[in-house]
Order: C-alpha cells, then sequence, then structure tokens
C-alpha cells in the first residue's frame, strides 16, 4: 500500500509539468476562440472604429498575443500553432496596420522553418500575407522603417 | 658653451621627434598563416556570386602579402598572396605552392594570422592592413559593385512616384453624373464684352481683385478652427507644398501597411517640394531630428503649440506627426491631410485614424508604454 501510494505521488510529481503545459495550451487555443477574430470589422481607409469595435480589436490581438507567449514557452504545440497561423491571416486581412505580423514575430524567431512549414498548409496568398507581415517585422526591428 | 648647449638641444629634439614617429608606423605585413579554409580567387572581387575562384586554400596554409585593398562596400579587406606552404587537403581543387591569390579578412572572423618581417606575430592587423591597403591604392571598387551606396534625389522620388489615375479632369469635377461635360463650368472664363469702356472697367476690377488676393497676408480656410489666426501655420498648411505632399502621398500610398512609414513620408515630403534632400535617419522616430536639419520645426517644442495639440485631431493640416513611447521602437510617422478630423493620415498606407488609434498603440497604452506625438513637424 504504502509503495502504490509513493508511485502515486512520484507519478504526479511528474506528471504535474506536464499537464500544467497540456492546460495552458488548451486555455490559449479557447481565448483564440473566444476572441473571435473572424466577427471583427475589415478595417478600410475610411472606417472610424466605434468603442466596442476597438474593444473587440484588442481582446483578439491580446488572445493573440497569449497564444504566441504559450505556443513560444511550451513544446508540442502544433495544434496550438495552426490556431494562431489561422488568427494571424484573419487579423491580417482585416487590419491595414498588419499588426499581426509583429504578435507572431517570437514564434517565427523561435523555430524559422517549423514557421514556414506550417504556412504551407495555407492556401499560397495567404502564406505569403503571413510571410511578408513577419517578415516585414522582423526587418523595422533590425533596420527601422525608414 | 653656448654652441655645445644649442647642438646638444637639436640632438635631443631630433631623438624625441624621431622616436615618437616610428611608434606610429604601424608593423610591417609580410606572412600570413590561414587558420581555416579559404577560398583563393583570381580577382578581388568576394561577392558569392562572382565566378573568380581557382582554388581552395586549406587550413595552415603560408603565404606571402603582395598586396592589400580595402573594400569600401564592407570595410574589410582583399588581400593578394604568393602561397609559401599549402596545408593538408582532400580536395582536387587545392592550392599549390607559388600560387597567387586574393583571399577574404574580415577582422570579425578573420581565419588569417598575420607575420612582420621579422617572423613575429602582427599585434593590429587591421592598423597594418589599413595602412598598406592606403600605400596600395585604398577602396579600388570592386567592378560591378557600388562602392557606396546613394540616397535618392528629388529627381529620382519626382520620376518614381505613381501615375495619375487617367480620369477626365473636367468630369471629375462633376459631382452630378447626370450632367454632362458641357454643363459644368470648368474654367471658364467670362464673355469679353464689346465695349471698350466695360473691358477697360472690367480689366481695372480685375487687376484690383488680383492685387486684394496678393497682399492678403493670411489665407483663409473655416475648417481650420482654432489655427485660422496663426498666420505661421495657415501659410504653411495652406501652401503648395503641402498641397503637393500629401497629394504624392496619396498618390503612392499602399492598400495596407508594409512597414516603411518613414520611408513613403519621406518621398512624399520630397515630392512635394518640402524639403530638399532625402533624410539618412532609418527610424520613423528620427524623423524630428532629419526634418529639423532642413529647416523645419517642432510645434511641440513650443509651449503656446504643446497646449493647443493634444491629440492628433488637434494637428494643423499638412504637419508631419512623429510618435514615440520612449523604447527601442521605430516609433511612427504620418502627414495629417486635412483640418481637424475632416482628414486622415497618410505614411505608407492612408488610414483615417491616427496611429495613436492603432492596434499597436493601443496595445503598447495598455502595457503601460504609451506613444506620444514627439513631433509636429511643419515648416514656416
Amino acid at each position: 500500500m504504502k509503495k502504490t501510494m509513493m508511485t502515486l505521488i512520484l507519478c504526479s510529481f511528474f506528471a504535474t509539468p506536464a499537464m500544467a503545459a497540456f492546460y495552458d495550451v488548451r486555455e490559449a487555443i479557447e481565448k483564440l476562440h473566444a476572441a473571435k477574430v473572424d466577427a471583427l470589422i475589415t478595417v478600410t481607409e475610411d472606417t472610424k472604429l466605434s468603442e466596442d469595435e476597438m474593444k473587440a480589436q484588442d481582446k483578439a490581438f491580446a488572445a493573440l498575443e497569449a497564444a504566441v507567449t504559450t505556443a513560444v514557452k511550451e513544446s508540442g504545440t502544433e495544434e496550438l500553432q495552426e490556431e494562431i497561423i489561422k488568427a494571424t491571416v484573419v487579423l491580417l486581412k482585416k487590419d491595414p496596420t498588419q499588426y499581426a505580423g509583429e504578435v507572431v514575430l517570437p514564434l517565427y524567431e523561435k523555430n524559422k522553418k517549423s514557421f514556414l512549414s506550417n504556412l504551407k498548409k495555407l492556401p499560397a496568398s495567404d502564406a505569403k500575407l503571413v510571410e511578408d507581415a513577419v517578415k516585414s517585422a522582423a526587418r523595422q526591428i533590425k533596420s527601422g522603417n525608414g | 658653451m653656448g654652441l655645445l648647449n644649442r647642438v646638444l638641444r637639436i640632438f635631443v629634439a631630433l631623438t624625441l621627434l624621431g622616436s615618437s614617429a616610428l611608434a606610429d608606423i604601424p608593423q610591417e605585413l609580410q606572412d600570413v598563416v590561414f587558420s581555416g579554409d579559404l577560398n583563393g580567387r583570381s580577382s578581388v572581387d568576394f561577392r558569392s556570386n562572382a565566378r573568380n575562384i581557382k582554388s581552395l586554400v586549406p587550413k595552415d596554409s603560408e603565404a606571402t602579402i603582395l598586396e592589400t585593398r580595402q573594400l569600401k562596400r564592407t570595410g574589410s579587406y582583399g588581400l593578394k598572396v604568393r602561397l609559401t606552404k599549402v596545408g593538408d587537403s582532400k580536395g582536387t581543387n587545392s592550392a599549390k605552392v607559388g600560387d597567387e591569390v586574393w583571399v577574404y579578412f574580415s577582422q570579425k572572423d578573420p581565419w588569417l594570422a598575420f607575420k612582420d618581417k621579422e617572423g613575429s606575430e602582427v599585434q593590429d592587423p587591421e592598423e597594418a592592413l589599413t595602412s598598406r591597403a592606403q600605400r596600395d591604392g585604398e577602396g579600388l571598387p570592386v567592378e560591378g559593385t557600388v562602392s557606396k551606396p546613394t540616397l535618392p534625389t528629388k529627381e529620382i522620388v519626382k520620376a518614381t512616384q505613381k501615375p495619375l489615375p487617367s480620369e477626365d479632369p473636367n468630369l471629375a469635377k462633376n459631382s452630378d453624373p447626370k450632367k454632362t461635360e458641357g454643363d459644368i463650368c470648368v474654367n471658364c472664363s467670362v464673355a469679353q464684352t464689346t465695349d471698350q469702356a466695360q473691358r477697360n472697367i472690367q480689366n481695372i476690377r480685375d487687376v484690383k481683385t488680383e492685387i486684394n488676393k496678393s497682399s492678403a497676408s493670411i489665407p483663409r480656410n473655416a475648417a481650420a478652427g482654432k489655427w485660422s489666426d496663426d498666420p505661421m501655420i495657415m501659410r504653411y498648411s495652406e501652401g503648395k507644398e503641402v498641397k503637393n505632399s500629401i497629394s504624392y502621398g496619396i498618390r503612392n500610398k499602399r492598400k495596407k501597411s508594409s512597414g516603411y512609414c518613414y520611408r513613403y513620408v519621406k518621398r512624399a515630403l520630397m515630392g512635394g517640394d518640402m524639403i530638399d534632400r532625402y533624410p539618412p535617419g532609418g527610424h520613423a522616430r528620427d524623423a524630428v531630428r532629419d526634418l529639423k536639419a532642413q529647416g523645419m520645426i517642432n510645434l511641440m517644442d513650443n509651449p503656446k503649440y504643446r497646449d493647443m495639440i493634444k491629440s492628433p485631431a488637434d494637428v494643423p493640416k499638412g504637419a508631419v506627426i512623429v510618435y514615440h513611447n520612449g523604447t527601442k521602437e521605430s516609433g511612427d510617422v504620418q502627414i495629417k491631410t486635412d483640418w481637424g478630423s475632416n482628414g486622415g493620415f497618410v505614411s505608407d498606407f492612408y488610414s483615417g485614424n491616427s496611429f495613436l488609434s492603432s492596434p499597436k498603440a493601443r496595445r503598447y497604452a495598455a502595457q503601460g508604454k504609451p506613444y506620444r506625438m514627439i513631433g509636429v513637424m511643419i515648416k514656416p
């Protein structure tokens, strides 16, 4: 009985970080879904955003940023990365400032090859949109915007 | 005694002069030892696509330096060497003793060690190389390369702008699609009266109108609001440079941000004859410094104007707004296209909202690093 208890305690001790990481990833995905990026308004040249529209936009970018932080921190986050890229495509299409490129930059910098191979699952135009935005954000940090 | 003293003084002075001059002479380069495999090239062209690789000079090879060139483009060096010893190599393309090849030397990543004529290691190879490169003809431009990048001139900027839309300018002024070109009056002139006396009176009236126009010191615009009584602002905002800069910016904007806001603003200002030289700064935050250097002033430096400008909507038409948040970020820059909240903001793309309303600025504000207007630049 004692042995079984010890084994259980040891197992739970080692499993806790893995379980925490799993829950972090699930939470990040759920937050991204809750942000409803598809429902955001598409901003054009003449769009004047209302308070509510700004709040919805802020929520989406905050969820994307949190998801990227989790994906950078944890390993084995393929599903989360796919969700991040999907949300990024939508945000880039709806926001002419292309801020989403800057938000996902840490994920691109963590593993460029993996990030670019994930883009291959997207339609070519969407993949190019994300790649351009991310590379532009990286270039701005390195060499500026002049 | 006096003569002996004078001779002694001259001798001491010459000795001191000679020793200080000798101390400044860099060590003379003689031999070089390869601490890695390097390409041996037939010419001083080290670009990746240059097809001039003769052989591979393997690690532990030794050579005598024949010639050095400092490369203007990179600041690194090209060394022409004659090989005196060739290290072990399994490759077929290995160099042979006696070969004369050009090799690349970068201070950051050297792969070469230098010896002087006495065989001792050169303490500062870059100094010795610079000295020799200067003697041998520093910075001979590599064929096919530009030795120094040049900034675009005003003529280039104007020549590269997008063509105007091919819309009939007369019809463009007609807001009512039901009216024909004949119904709208574009640049119409008043029919000349036949009577000479009446024509003279009309001419006098025309001259009077023109005189009144030119003597009016402050251009008027009802939309200018609180700025309408400020002659300096009104002259700037209603001037043709502002009109042309905004027009250039709007004509050349993109649909979405390309991450080159400052580049597009620079070009718009040059294209509109607001400035004459291409500003050198790489970051939007440099715009305040760059534009001041070309005669523009920052309204935010003046307490009177700072009190008047609380948000981008308060900024006068045509002013260049520079945003930064005091971090390492590049910042942002936009040109205001109209008075008050009528107009938008143009940089590499056009937006009805200022940068401070963008998702990025809002996100940074929420994180306690808010962007602020550090410059509202106009040309007095």
